[in-house]
């Protein structure tokens, strides 16, 4: 894999919940970017964006850990999405960008 | 018993639209806001991704504005014609804490004044009032400083085709139906009752939030404080910063 991989990109439609979609780039194993975007509520809004600083500069088996540590202690209201959400949908992008979407 | 305010606004642009809303917000007295827009405007969820979501070429082609407001959900078409936007400004104690439930209070609301035209509309999760099983109405809520904003739409009539032109509609999101069936899934008032006067829609809505709050509406004005923050607010709405975020 180049050390530089991406933007690679997923999507998840939730049965009950609202879409939300992953868009990541690696650079040398590591998350250099990501985002969250979809049509999903969370309350501070500003907590997407906290999240993805959080996710940035770790690897991809970190992520399931760093978003349950992330909504734990974060002081956030959701609606149509939950954390498993977060972590399944990047953890497709990181599969799309392996290029191993079977 | 609780008076709030009612105002009933002229059609404004979307800038300005969503100035408003914020600026309710911040001052947070209960206010039952009801306007429409001119142009016609696509509104996107504030988590939403704008190319992902919106057309921008078309909405050029087709004089429609764009803007991204702050509260999340889906993107949204405000037919200059046919459709009422509502917007419920409340303290957080008006409202079940739980951001389901308190959706689901305001659209039952909004169903109790649908009831009153005729037609037997209901709160559908997570956020839809609906006829039929056919969308009527979408909202979309967010909460700052101990107060709630929700607001939505209403349709009154529904060009589906332009609404489509204007929005990417995700695959995964139509679970790959078509266009034609994802427009099956969506009525207006026009479709189910024929020739519908706006006023009466503004009547009807009042009555159903003072019966489902059992609260008193009072029509009434922002205030000056609420109108100086406007041009602060209108060009945050109006910014490439502030719209393409994301």
């Amino acid at each position: 894999m180049p050390a530089t991989s991406g933007p690679f990109s997923a999507e998840l439609k939730p049965r009950q919940g609202k879409l939300i979609r992953c868009t990541l780039t690696l650079d040398d194993g590591v998350i250099a970017s990501i985002r969250f975007t979809g049509d999903f509520f969370m309350m501070p809004g500003a907590a997407v964006a906290t999240l993805e600083r959080h996710l940035t500069g770790r690897t991809p088996g970190e992520i399931a850990g760093a978003v349950d540590t992330f909504f734990s202690n974060a002081d956030v209201e959701m609606l149509g999405v939950t954390p498993e959400n977060f972590i399944e949908v990047a953890q497709m992008a990181i599969k799309n960008l392996k290029g191993d979407s079977r | 018993m609780d008076t709030w305010r009612c105002i009933i606004h002229d059609a404004a642009d979307a800038p300005t639209n969503m100035a408003i809303d914020e600026s309710l917000l911040i001052s947070g007295t209960p206010t039952l806001r009801l306007y429409t827009w001119h142009p016609s405007a696509l509104s996107i969820g504030y988590f939403q991704g704008i190319h992902e979501e919106v057309d921008l070429e078309a909405c050029q082609q087709h004089g429609v504005d764009v803007v991204r407001r702050i509260s999340g959900g889906g993107a949204v078409y405000h037919d200059r014609q046919g459709e009422l936007t509502y917007s419920l400004m409340v303290p957080e104690q008006a409202l079940p804490h739980d951001v389901q439930q308190s959706c689901k209070r305001i659209c039952t609301a909004l169903a109790a004044g649908l009831q009153q035209l005729g037609v037997d509309a209901r709160f559908a999760p997570l956020n839809d009032v609906v006829v039929n099983g056919q969308k009527i109405s979408g909202s979309a809520q967010t909460r700052r400083r101990g107060h709630v904003l929700q607001h939505g739409t209403v349709l009154l009539d529904v060009d589906a085709a332009l609404m489509f032109t204007l929005l990417r509609v995700s695959d995964t999101k139509i679970a790959g139906k078509g266009i034609d069936e994802a427009s099956a899934r969506v009525t207006s008032l026009s479709a189910l009752l024929g020739d519908i006067d706006r006023d009466d829609v503004i009547g009807a809505l009042r009555r159903g939030f003072m019966d489902t709050f059992s609260v008193a509406l009072e029509d009434g004005a922002l205030t000056d404080d609420e109108r100086k923050r406007l041009p602060g607010l209108r060009e945050k709405y109006a910014s490439d910063e502030w719209t393409f975020q994301r």
